[in-house]
């Protein structure tokens, strides 16, 4: 899955640490999120969509593939 | 880190630390008292002591879990379950090595279960990285 959590977060001039504390998460998980090496469970996705105030599939979308 | 789980780890690595420092000591003591006792309920009780501080330090773990996010559950799970093949594998290994003669391990066996603890720990932060 990928995902524009470091686009938003930059926008916003939040730090990884400034994202954690929000989402209730450790640094490293966001890092990871971020990296696409973890993806969320559904309800940390739509906690993030709520931080970001936007809709799920605006962060989060299938990788090339996933679909098939 | 959310200071929710600061906190938590924090306390976590704190009473680890205690639990595990209590368990050399009452192990040492249990075993150099143990030399002077014949079997017996106070040998029993003995030989039963350290897994006291061992509960602690379990206890201590299972509310530190519940405190994890979704990533560092996963990651502790995932560490969990190559420390159980690992340890599967290094028991049957010394099994074979002491049915054939080759090696008896028995007097070793103490460090077996705190062994499996460090390479689970060692795992978590190799798949996690130093915030798991």
């Amino acid at each position: 899955m990928e995902n524009r959590l470091k686009e938003l977060r930059a926008a916003r001039g939040w730090s990884q640490g400034d994202l954690a504390e929000k989402l209730d998460v450790s640094r490293q998980t966001v890092n990871s999120l971020e990296r696409g090496k973890y993806d969320p469970s559904l309800p940390l996705a739509f906690k993030i969509a709520a931080v970001f105030e936007r809709p799920i599939e605006q962060i989060f979308s299938p990788e090339k593939g996933d679909m098939t | 880190m959310s200071e929710r789980i600061k906190k938590a780890k924090r306390r976590y690595t704190i009473e680890l630390f205690a639990s595990m420092g209590l368990y050399l000591v009452v192990l040492f003591a249990a075993l150099t008292i143990a030399k002077t006792q014949e079997p017996g309920v106070l040998l029993t009780a003995l030989a039963l002591a350290p897994l006291a501080p061992l509960c602690l330090a379990c206890f201590s773990f299972f509310r530190f879990y519940r405190d994890m996010d979704e990533m560092q559950k996963r990651v502790s799970a995932d560490a969990a379950a190559i420390t159980l093949v690992i340890g599967i594998m290094a028991a049957i290994t010394l099994g074979f090595l002491k049915r054939f003669g080759v090696f008896d391990f028995e007097h070793d066996m103490i460090w077996f279960g705190p062994l499996l603890i460090v390479v689970w720990g060692v795992l978590r932060f190799v798949l996690g990285g130093r915030d798991c």
